[in-house]
């Protein structure tokens, strides 16, 4: 099943993969951030139209680890206030 | 026919070290690349009739990195000439890395592609259509798992035909290469959706219910200090009997066979070779079991995965000292050798988290300061008390990096992102375990023999020299020496004899306790008797503190000097730690000595 995306930037339903509630699926729309640090969430699989979820935080404002595909990663909040998603509930 | 070259390139963590490993073998010549002013790790081995060099590059996240590592990995592909390059890729995780493969492929060399851990995309229900890749591509792809060594063969024959059909095709410059990003991701795509299926949402796997523990928010710190009493324990319960044995081999040898063999020497060079080496090398040499023991369980640590989960728990505090979970993790990989983990701050982009973090791994309680210390404990302290003062050691080790960290914290200025991948736990399998951690252990006793030697060799002659006097005595060289550091080391409870040691220990940790066996003129078994009847536990603890503090020995300077390319923050780096280690000493012995 191919998952459509909705990219619209100014879609009310958008919110950032740091607020992103434990446990919930959202798809990436855009990541506001310099081209250096794009590139590297796109080379651990995080990019706009990509699936995501946030399986759990660090405690004390630590990082979060994000689900993609095959692939969790660390990722502090500062960072994940970037990623705007759009929650599939 | 000439020697050909092939290079391994892949993300982090896809197992490329493991794949060089196996395709060199235990047999092979793995030494550092001597092109470049950084190490690389370089084998030479026969593929057919061919000799191959194989070097190891960096993990890439793509080549746009930032990070020194992937800037060494960019020079090398830019600058060496290559004959090949082996790509390797995670398989479980082909559909994000399947991009980095064809950015590599434009550059026009000939390329392998080496899909790894094929046999956990089978369990994850990834499934690779490998005849449509290679079709697709035009090159050769294996599916191989380096770990239990599947497939390496086929590697092998790959790399065997590759070479026989060498054409020499032009290659593409790496910034023109460059700039075909949209045009790879669609490529990328296509072809994932011909040869490749996989889950879209994967099912809960073990690691996911182990996680569930480890990196809980207060049970995870619980369990991450139970992991490493654990592996100390196993450590001490495992090696420890041997090192007694070994001890009592040597002194057996020695009373046995080479006095009576030397009797008819000359004295002074039956001293020499008795009292210098032998007792010095000897000493040394009985720690080796700890020091095998050490590495395996290290080894099985950092293959496990379990470091990356360190660094998420670790993250906040961390971050609140100008550093990241990163940091922590090169902290505890400085448990075995300050030198890798000095290097290990290549993963870090900002040069001034860098140096903060290359300032505190010289605090971290490395394995040959362990020796010093395993050795001290049992000679001075209770068998109940020992352990707990060692634990002590090594959260003074945590205090004192971390204090200084936040000193300096001011001068990092912005951090840089933490983005790092969370790999899935994996079990570590016994027989690479064993070849790594031989090969971690040889590559000490390279590094370190001949230090040890030397060492051993000088001390006896300062010693002993003029020949006649008491040795050690106030008339040696070394008492003479010892007569103007004994001032400075006097405040601490050193005497004389200590301070000579601590000063061959500025060179290597590792000679502290073979310089004490010939200053003391002490076999192998015999030096924790001698030492126990010569200090009190102040002394003795107050020495030791000393030990931990300052420069943990030349290579570790060494390193320094060239990862951070500068002269200033080396000495920077050294004053800071010999002014901890004298105060923290001074502190120590002068509170102590009013109980």
């Amino acid at each position: 099943m191919k998952h459509t995306a909705n990219l619209d930037p100014l879609d009310p339903a958008l919110t950032l993969l740091a607020h992103l509630p434990v446990g919930v699926f959202a798809t990436v729309c855009y990541i506001d951030a310099q081209h250096e640090l794009t590139a590297r969430l796109r080379a651990l699989g995080i990019k706009p139209g990509s699936r995501v979820s946030v399986v759990r935080s660090a405690p004390l404002s630590g990082p979060l680890q994000v689900r993609s595909g095959q692939t969790d990663i660390i990722l502090r909040r500062a960072e994940a206030a970037a990623i705007h998603v759009n929650p599939t509930f | 026919m000439s020697k050909a070259r092939i290079a391994l390139v892949g993300m982090p963590n896809t197992g490329k070290s493991t794949l060089f490993n196996r395709l060199s073998g235990a047999s092979a010549q793995v030494g550092n690349w001597p092109g470049m002013t950084v190490e690389l790790e370089s084998a030479r081995l026969l593929v057919g009739a061919r000799m191959v060099e194989l070097v190891d590059l960096p993990g890439l996240n793509n080549l746009h990195g930032f990070s020194e590592d992937e800037r060494i990995a960019r020079h090398f592909l830019e600058t060496q000439a290559i004959d090949a390059l082996i790509v390797v890729l995670n398989a479980t995780q082909i559909e994000r890395q399947l991009a980095f493969a064809l950015q590599i492929k434009r550059l026009g060399l000939p390329i392998i592609l080496v899909l790894n851990m094929a046999d956990e995309a089978i369990r994850r229900s990834v499934i690779i259509d490998r005849d449509a890749l290679e079709k697709a591509l035009g090159c050769p792809v294996c599916l191989i798992s380096a770990k239990y060594g599947h497939g390496i063969q086929g590697v092998r024959h790959a790399l065997e035909t590759l070479l026989h059909h060498n054409t020499t095709t032009p290659r593409t410059p790496l910034h023109q290469a460059l700039h075909e990003d949209d045009a790879i991701e669609a490529e990328s795509a296509a072809l994932l959706a011909h040869a490749v299926r996989s889950p879209q949402t994967p099912a809960a796997t073990w690691t996911d219910r182990i996680d569930n523990i480890l990196l809980h928010p207060w049970l995870g710190i619980v369990a991450f200090f139970v992991i490493l009493l654990g592996l100390f324990q196993i450590v001490y319960s495992v090696g420890a009997p041997l090192q007694e044995l070994l001890g009592e081999a040597l002194e057996a040898a020695k009373t046995q066979w080479l006095i009576p063999a030397a009797a008819h020497l000359p004295a002074p060079i039956a001293s020499f070779l008795l009292d210098g080496l032998f007792d010095g090398v000897g000493t040394v040499a009985t720690f080796l079991p700890i020091i095998l023991t050490f590495y395996l369980v290290m080894s099985a640590v950092e293959d496990s995965g379990y470091m990356a989960r360190a660094a998420f728990l670790m993250d906040a505090l961390m971050s609140r000292m100008g550093l990241d979970g990163r940091a922590f993790v090169m902290q505890i990989m400085g448990f075995g050798c300050n030198v890798p983990a000095i290097m290990g701050t290549r993963i870090l982009r900002n040069p001034l988290q860098r140096r903060l973090s290359m300032l505190i791994i010289p605090f971290s309680l490395c394995s040959a300061r362990l020796q010093v210390f395993l050795f001290f404990t049992t000679a001075i302290f209770s068998p109940q008390a020992a352990p707990w003062v060692l634990l002590s050691f090594y959260v003074l080790s945590f205090l004192v990096a971390f204090a200084s960290a936040w000193v300096w914290r001011g001068r990092v200025g912005e951090q840089e992102p933490l983005i790092m991948e969370l790999p899935p736990y994996r079990s570590p399998t016994f027989s690479y375990l064993a070849l790594q951690s031989l090969r971690e252990a040889g590559q000490f006793l390279r590094g370190a023999g001949g230090f040890i030697i030397a060492g051993v060799a000088i001390i006896w002659l300062l010693t002993h020299l003029p020949w006649g006097v008491e040795p050690a005595s106030a008339a040696s060289w070394a008492g003479q020496l010892a007569a103007i550091t004994t001032p400075i080391f006097a405040p601490l409870g050193i005497d004389t004899l200590l301070s000579i040691s601590l000063m061959f220990g500025f060179v290597a940790k590792e000679i502290v306790i073979g310089a004490l066996a010939v200053i003391y003129g002490a076999g192998p078994n015999e030096l924790t008797g001698v030492l126990a009847r010569s200090m009190d536990w102040r002394q003795a603890y107050s020495f030791m503190l000393f030990t931990l503090l300052y420069t943990p020995c030349l290579a570790t300077l060494a390193a320094i000097r060239r990862e951070s390319r500068s002269l200033r923050f080396t000495v920077a780096s050294t004053l800071w730690s010999l002014a901890i280690a004298w105060l923290a000493s001074f502190a120590f012995y002068q509170t102590a000595l009013l109980f």
